[in-house]
C-alpha cells in the first residue's frame, strides 16, 4: 500500500480509537453493562453459526435464551 | 486464506492432467496467466470458481460440456479440479493446509471432498462445504472470484442482493443473524406472555403475528431470487447488446438504441416529476373544492356583517378604555364607578373591536380568498399538467416505435449472428420484465405484510398493558427488547463508520487514478455507489471513469473485508482473506487506465491471480505489476490441422517473444507452460 493511503488509514484507525475512547468515557453504567452482554452474545453467536456447525435456529434460540436468563440487568 | 496450487484433469480444453502452482509470497503476490482469446482463460476462473462452489460465472458457456471432448473420445468419462490451500486463520495454529476436489461427468457431479493435509496424510473433513464457506462465503464468490470482461454489468445501483452481499462482505451477517435470533427470542417470550395471561385477545393478536413471521421470510425470499435473476438477466442482456455492438453492421443501430433508451429514461423521469406535481396539486385542490361552496357563504356573511356595522365593530377597545378612565361618555354624561352606566359601558369591551380581532378577521378573510384561488385555478393547473404529460407520453410513445424500427432493421439484416443476438436480446428484455413485474408484486406484498406486523405490535402492547404479567416473564421481555435496541443502534454506529471508510479509501484511489477530480458518493441505506464529477453531476456507470470505479470498488472491498482484522470492528463476523482472481481484468477498460487499475489491484490484494490477453497487455500494465510478479504461465491454444494462413499469436515479454498459439496439433487442446 502506498505512504498516503496507509498513512490516511492509520489516521483514521487512530482518530476512530480516540473518538471510541472520548465516547466510552462518557458511558453510564447501563451502558456499560449492555456492551459488555452484546459482545459477548456476538461471541457466543459466532460459535454457534461458525460454517462448518449443524445448529438450527431453534437450538440457537433456545441457548441465546438461556444465556439472557442467567444475565441479571 | 490463500491458494497453494490447481490440478485439472480432462476439465474443458485442458486434456489430462495439469498442475499449476500459485505464488503465495505476500511481496511477489501476483500469479499471471497469459493466453488469448479461446485458449481457456474462463475455462481456468470457472474451474477455480467451481471447485469452491460448485457453480459457474454467468457468462460460462456450454456447461453441460465439463469433460474434454478428446477424453471422452478415448473414454474417459470424468473430470475433476482440486485446489490446494493454506489457511491462516485458524486459532492456535499458524496455518492450515486443505485440499478440496470436486469431479463431474457432463452429466452431473460425481463426487466433493475436502481434505485437512498434515505431515503429508490428508484426511477427509466432515460437512467440508461449510468449511469452504468459513474460507470464502458463499455469497461472496462472486466478489473474490471475478469475470471482469463482465465488468459492464456490475450493478452498483443498490439492489437489495447488492447491499445484502456488499454487507455481508464488511462483515455485517453475524450481527445480522444475532439480531434476526434476538427477534425470535422475543416472540417466543410474547408467545409465552399470551399463553401465560390467557387473554382471548392477546392470543389472537399473537396468533396472527406468527402467522405472518411464518409467511415473510418466504416473501422475502422470493423478492431476493427475483432481484438475483434481474441481475443475472441484465448481465447477460449488457453482454448480448456489447456483441451486438461489436458487429459492424449493427453497431449504429444499437448505438441509436442506446441514445433513444437514455432519451426515454429522461422522459419518464419527466412524467414522474409531473405526476408527482399532479398529485399535489390535486392534494391541494380537492379540499379546496370541497370548501370553496362554505367559503363563499362565510366570505357573504362576513360581507353583510361589514355592511350592518358589526364587523369589525363601530367602537374600538381603546374608547371604551378611555370613557371607563375618564368617567365621562362622549355625549357628556358621567360615567360613575359602581353605576349601572359604568357596568353597561364595561360590557361592551366583550364587543369592542381590537388589533387582534382585525388581524383575525383579515387572516379569515385572506384564507377565504385562498380556497377560493386553488378551488378557481385548479382545472386550469391539472389541465397544463395533465396536458404535459400526454405530450411527454407522445414523445415515449414515437420513440418506443423508433425502438420497434429498430429491431426490424436488426432482425432484417442478412447476417445468422445478428439476428440471433438480436433475437436473444428480444428474449432476455422481455423476461427481465416479467420477472420486474414479479417483483414490484412481491415487494409490494412485503411492505403490507410489514405494515401489517407493525400494528399488531402497537397492539400487543397495548393489550398487555391492561393485563397482569407474571414479573419475571415481563422481565425477561424487557431485557431482550433492551439488547435489541442497544446492538441495533451500534450496529448501525459500526455500519456508518464501515462505509466512512469504504468512501475514504474507494476515493483515495480515485484520487490517485484518475485523471478528472471526481468523487464516488455511497447512499448509507442502499449502498449504491455513484460517481459525482467537479459540477456534483452523476457520472455514467458506462463510461471509461465508471469501469475504473468499478473496479476500484472491487479491490477496496476485498481489501476492506480482510483489513477488518486491524481496524477491530468488533461487531463484525471473521474477516474473509482471500485471493482475488479477475478473468480479462483490463479489456474493459480504457487504455488510459489500465496501468492504474492493475497498480491499484496489485496493492489492495493479498494474493491477485489475473488471466490476461496479449491484446490487454501493454507497457503500462507490465509497469504496474512486474514489481509483484511471483508466478507466471502461458496457456498456448493448440490446434489441429495445419497452420495454412492463419496468424501465430505472441506475447512480448521483457525482449523476449513467446508464442501463444500452435498448429499442427494430433487434437486440439491448450497446455500451460511456466515461464520465468
Amino acid at each position: 500500500m502506498p505512504a498516503n493511503n496507509s498513512s490516511l488509514a492509520s489516521l483514521m484507525k487512530s482518530i476512530g480509537e480516540e473518538v471510541d475512547e472520548e465516547g466510552k468515557a462518557g458511558w453510564t453504567e447501563e451502558q456499560r453493562l449492555l456492551e459488555a452482554i452484546s459482545k459477548e452474545l456476538l461471541h457466543l453467536e459466532r460459535d454457534l453459526t461458525l460454517p462448518d456447525r449443524t445448529i438450527s435456529k431453534s437450538a440457537r434460540v433456545a441457548r441465546l435464551i438461556e444465556f439472557i436468563e442467567k444475565k441479571d440487568f | 486464506m490463500k491458494l497453494i496450487s490447481l490440478e485439472l484433469s480432462d476439465f474443458r480444453c485442458f486434456l489430462g492432467s495439469h498442475r499449476i502452482e500459485f505464488s503465495h509470497d505476500p511481496e511477489r503476490r501476483v500469479t499471471i496467466f497469459h493466453g488469448e482469446n479461446g485458449a481457456g482463460k474462463t475455462n481456468l476462473l470457472n474451474a477455480i470458481h467451481w471447485c469452491f462452489t460448485g457453480k459457474f460465472t454467468p457468462r460460462f458457456q456450454d456447461k453441460q460440456i465439463l469433460v474434454n471432448k478428446e477424453a471422452s473420445r478415448q473414454g474417459r468419462r470424468e473430470c475433476f479440479v482440486e485446489i490446494v490451500l493454506q489457511d491462516e486463520s485458524e486459532r492456535g495454529s499458524s496455518s492450515a493446509i486443505y485440499r478440496i476436489r470436486r469431479s463431474a461427468t457432463n452429466d452431473r457431479e460425481t463426487g466433493f471432498e475436502v481434505f485437512r493435509v498434515e505431515k503429508g496424510n490428508s484426511t477427509v473433513v466432515p460437512a467440508g462445504q461449510g468449511l469452504i464457506h468459513r474460507f470464502l462465503p458463499a455469497g461472496l464468490v462472486s466478489w473474490f472470484f471475478f469475470d471482469a470482461e463482465a465488468i459492464g454489468s456490475l450493478e452498483l445501483s443498490g439492489s437489495e442482493p447488492f447491499r445484502q452481499d456488499l454487507r455481508k462482505t464488511l462483515g455485517f451477517d453475524l450481527v445480522d443473524t444475532l439480531l434476526a435470533d434476538l427477534e425470535a427470542v422475543y416472540t417466543k417470550r410474547r408467545q409465552e406472555v399470551a399463553s401465560q395471561t390467557n387473554d382471548k385477545d392477546l392470543k389472537e393478536i399473537q396468533s396472527r403475528m406468527d402467522d405472518i413471521d411464518r409467511a415473510l421470510p418466504g416473501l422475502i425470499e422470493e423478492r431476493d431470487k427475483h432481484e438475483r435473476k434481474v441481475s443475472e438477466l441484465s448481465a447477460e442482456l449488457e453482454l448480448v447488446r456489447a456483441e451486438l455492438a461489436k458487429k459492424p453492421k449493427a453497431e449504429p443501430l444499437e448505438k441509436n438504441r442506446r441514445s433513444i433508451e437514455a432519451e426515454m429514461a429522461g422522459f419518464s423521469r419527466e412524467k414522474l416529476e409531473y405526476a408527482r406535481r399532479a398529485a399535489e396539486t390535486v392534494g391541494r385542490a380537492a379540499p379546496a373544492t370541497f370548501l370553496q361552496t362554505l367559503v363563499a357563504r362565510l366570505a357573504g356573511k362576513l360581507d353583510e356583517q361589514e355592511v350592518r356595522g358589526r364587523l369589525p365593530s363601530p367602537f374600538s377597545d381603546q374608547l371604551v378604555d378611555d370613557i371607563l378612565k375618564d368617567h365621562k361618555c362622549i355625549c357628556g354624561r358621567d360615567v360613575n364607578e359602581g353605576t349601572e352606566e359604568e357596568k353597561r359601558i364595561r360590557d361592551l369591551l366583550k364587543f369592542a373591536s381590537t388589533g387582534e380581532l382585525n388581524r383575525r378577521i383579515n387572516a379569515v378573510r385572506y384564507l377565504s380568498k385562498d380556497v377560493e384561488r386553488f378551488g378557481r385555478e385548479f382545472p386550469a393547473d391539472i389541465q397544463s399538467i395533465r396536458s404535459k404529460m400526454a405530450s411527454i407520453d407522445r414523445s415515449i410513445g414515437s420513440r418506443e416505435d423508433r425502438l420497434k424500427e429498430i429491431t426490424q432493421e436488426l432482425q432484417g439484416i442478412d447476417q445468422d449472428e445478428i439476428k440471433k443476438l438480436e433475437h436473444r436480446r428480444i428474449e432476455l428484455e422481455a423476461a427481465r420484465t416479467s420477472i420486474l413485474m414479479s417483483l414490484g408484486a412481491v415487494k409490494h406484498q412485503i411492505e403490507n405484510v410489514e405494515a401489517r406486523k407493525a400494528d399488531l405490535k402497537v397492539r400487543y402492547d397495548l393489550t398487555v398493558k391492561r393485563l397482569a404479567v407474571n414479573a419475571r416473564l415481563n422481565k425477561e421481555m424487557k431485557k431482550v427488547q433492551r439488547l435489541i435496541a442497544y446492538i441495533t443502534a451500534a450496529a448501525k454506529e459500526q455500519e456508518k463508520r464501515a462505509l466512512n471508510v469504504l468512501s475514504i479509501e474507494l476515493n483515495s484511489v480515485l484520487d490517485r487514478y484518475l485523471t478528472k477530480h471526481y468523487r464516488a458518493k455511497i447512499d448509507p441505506a442502499t449502498y449504491a455507489v455513484q460517481l459525482i464529477d467537479e459540477d456534483g453531476k452523476k457520472v455514467g456507470h458506462s463510461t471509461g471513469e465508471g469501469q475504473v470505479l468499478k473496479f476500484a470498488f472491487i479491490a477496496t472491498v476485498v481489501a476492506m473485508a480482510a483489513k477488518k482484522t486491524q481496524e477491530k470492528i468488533e461487531w463484525l463476523s471473521v474477516p474473509t482473506v482471500a485471493p482475488l482472481v479477475l478473468d480479462a481484468p483490463f479489456s474493459a477498460l480504457d487504455p488510459v487506465y489500465q496501468g492504474s487499475v492493475a497498480k491499484n489491484l496489485a496493492n489492495q490484494t493479498t494474493q491477485l491471480v489475473l488471466m490476461i490477453s496479449s491484446a490487454a497487455w501493454g507497457e503500462s500494465v507490465e509497469e504496474a505489476l512486474e514489481p509483484f510478479v511471483g508466478k507466471r504461465y502461458l496457456i498456448v491454444s493448440k490446434e489441429a490441422g495445419a497452420r495454412g494462413q492463419k496468424p501465430i499469436k505472441t506475447l512480448h515479454l521483457k525482449g523476449r517473444d513467446y508464442e501463444l498459439n500452435q498448429y499442427g496439433a494430433a487434437h486440439p487442446e491448450s497446455v500451460f507452460g511456466e515461464i520465468a
